[in-house]
């Protein structure tokens, strides 16, 4: 190497600055890594633990006792062998007669056996309720706040107030459904409930301020106010994003306001709109608190729909049949319901600890994974084609 | 067609701007005006940007009323006699006699037809057959049948630029309005579709009294049979366009139409 060779100028000099800028990224590379490592392992841990119980190696490949049977208590029968036999209720007796003096001990864990259709079936009725409503609110007022209301304080005090709600932890929307809609919202009643805060007597029957006890109509609304503002704010931002060209071209038309939201704006924000939902979709699911007191039960043995009727004559005719069916219908909304975060609740919660509940714990964690997943694809879905549908 | 050609009926004032003051807020844009548009003429109004042209010709089907902070200070705005800012005018069949074209084309992300149709849809036309009849009227007014009868029913923003603003005009003229409102309707096009844009008001000529905004001195030469000048906020001069091209009366005006005010 030859001695006089003068030293390359853009030869690295390891210099402060460069290694702190070093640090930096690396610092920044490993946060988000951590991120995506924490996110895959509670996928993995939840799928590795819950898919076994749901799915079955052999035809028809999934547990359809787990997806299609109500919650029950689970009977584990010991031999004096050391084999343990899973059973219900009904079959525990049968077993230990058959066992004789071979039996040891019997088990029983609650909640655990049988399946989990009833949270499934609360859990969704909960988001349809609850998605309706905070959807239509929703939009109303993001149209409002977009569309009609005038620039100013006025308007920025209601975003801000959005913004709070936002915040508001949700077990005090709970106890506000509690009082809001369990104890006080109005019904249609000939007998006033006693402890009745106010009843106003109509022509032919009574608004009685008793509540709507503990059922899904209170908890949907309950959820929806939950969900209301990440709706609102979200709409709002899809309808700004509407060029004001449409609106005014709509309008130059000879078109109404009304007329240019309906014709000219909403059409083109919807895919937005929808998409907005699906955290609505996805939270209205999750949350344990704002259902605790409204809406959920730990344990119902009934779906919303069993229930019971007086049988109808022999000769009731097609409108008997027919009333029934809808007051059956709309019973749905009015009983109470088990939903799936309140029983993965009770589950790890409120029965002691064991492999038993453990099981039924992460199969109900790992339905409820991917019923909120499909969910979320599904308004994926509806969203691409509806955007491919409104280009501009 | 030259601008020296006699406009097609004689000259009778149909928009009349009277003394109008207008302001956003309390930021006054326009001051004083007096102008008489004709029946029929094709007026340009020119100026440099912020000179008021654009909001005087937003005041006159009043699509300026969507701000929230714009306001008449004082003066009238005479159509056909009928001051349209006094209470009771309709503004929905105000703005259904004024057709508005804008400076970015933008149909709605729907099919040619129903861009076409637009205006008919929402003063209630339901009837297929009058829809139909009128999108193909319209369409060919504005020159665009031949291009677009064998895909009406495709997506509007599949068409080029220029056939877009054609759509936009043809939107416009669907419901058979009296006056064409064009806010720089050649800003966002190429020559050739420029081209094409300023034969077709040619061809309309007469059918419709165009009150026109260009920021291009060349359009208003080879279109306009009259021309404003406005000049921050105040109209400056207004006369036949060959008068304000070729003997302007104020220094002003000169400078402006030949490229010297800055």
């Amino acid at each position: 190497m030859m001695s006089n060779e003068s030293a390359n100028p853009f030869a690295g000099d390891q210099s402060s600055a460069q290694r702190r800028e070093t640090t930096v990224r690396w610092l920044l590379r490993l946060s988000t890594f951590l991120i995506v490592a924490v996110t895959v392992s509670i996928v993995a841990h939840i799928f590795i633990k819950g898919a076994p119980i749901t799915f079955r190696k052999e035809f028809p490949f999934v547990n359809v006792k787990f997806l299609t049977e109500l919650p029950g208590t689970l009977h584990v029968i010991f031999d004096k062998q050391g084999n343990a036999i899973e059973t219900d209720v009904n079959g525990a007796d049968g077993i230990k007669k058959q066992l004789g003096d071979n039996f040891r001990e019997e088990k029983t864990i609650s909640y655990s056996g049988g399946g989990i259709l009833g949270p499934i079936v609360g859990t969704a009725l909960l988001v349809v309720v609850s998605v309706t409503i905070a959807l239509f609110l929703g939009v109303c007022s993001a149209i409002y706040l977009s569309e009609y209301a005038s620039k100013g304080k006025r308007v920025e005090m209601i975003r801000l107030a959005i913004l709070n709600l936002a915040g508001v932890p949700s077990v005090v929307f709970g106890l506000f459904g509690l009082g809001a809609f369990v104890l006080t919202a109005p019904v249609l009643t000939d007998t006033p409930h006693e402890r009745s805060l106010l009843v106003i007597p109509l022509l032919f029957t009574k608004l009685s301020f008793q509540g709507w006890d503990t059922c899904v109509l209170s908890g949907g609304f309950t959820l929806a106010f939950v969900i209301l503002p990440v709706i609102i704010t979200a709409s709002e931002q899809c309808l700004q994003a509407v060029p004001q060209g449409f609106r005014e071209t709509s309008m130059a038309l000879g078109a109404t306001r009304w007329q240019t939201i309906w014709r000219a704006v909403l059409p083109f924000a919807t895919p937005g709109i929808l998409t907005s939902s699906i955290l609505g979709i996805a939270r209205a699911a999750g949350e344990t608190a704002p259902i605790m007191f409204t809406a959920a039960l730990a344990f119902k043995d009934k779906l919303p729909w069993q229930k019971d009727m007086p049988p109808l004559p022999a000769d009731a005719g097609m409108f008997a049949h027919w009333e029934q069916s809808v007051q059956r219908f709309l019973g749905i909304f009015t009983e109470s319901v088990q939903a799936l975060p309140y029983h993965i609740y009770t589950l790890a919660a409120r029965i002691p600890h064991n492999e038993y509940s453990e099981r039924a714990q992460y199969g109900s964690v790992f339905v409820f994974l991917v019923l909120v997943a499909s969910l979320a694809a599904t308004s994926i879905w509806m969203r691409r084609r509806l955007r491919g549908k409104y280009k501009w | 067609m030259p601008a020296t050609s006699p406009s097609p009926t004689p000259d009778a004032s149909f928009i009349q701007v009277e003394k109008f003051n207008y302001a956003y807020g309390d930021h006054q844009v326009i001051f004083d005006v007096d102008l008489d548009l004709h029946r029929q003429d094709i007026t340009a109004l020119i100026g440099p940007s912020g000179c008021g042209k654009s909001t005087l010709l937003r005041a006159i089907n009043r699509i300026n009323d969507l701000v929230d902070i714009a306001r008449v200070v004082s003066g009238h705005i005479r159509i056909d006699g009928v001051d349209i800012y006094s209470p009771e005018v309709d503004v929905i069949s105000l703005r259904r006699n004024i057709g508005m074209v804008f400076q970015k084309y933008n149909p709605f992300p729907r099919s040619i037809f129903e861009n076409a149709v637009y205006g008919l849809r929402v003063a209630g036309v339901k009837d297929k057959q009058e829809l139909e009849e009128a999108a193909e009227r319209s369409l060919k007014l504005s020159a665009l049948w031949d291009e677009v009868k064998d895909r009406l029913h495709e997506p509007a923003t599949g068409l080029s630029g220029g056939q877009q603003q054609r759509l936009c005009i043809a939107r416009a003229v669907a419901l058979q309005p009296r006056i064409l409102l064009m806010d720089e309707p050649c800003a966002a096009l190429d020559p050739i579709a420029t081209a094409r844009i300023e034969d077709l008001i040619a061809q309309l000529r007469g059918q419709f009294t165009f009150v026109i905004v260009t920021h291009n001195m060349e359009q208003a030469k080879r279109i306009a049979d009259k021309t404003a000048f406005f000049y921050k906020g105040k109209l400056v001069e207004y006369d036949d366009t060959m008068e304000i091209f070729g003997n302007p009366k104020l220094k002003l005006t000169e400078q402006y139409v030949t490229g010297r005010l800055v």
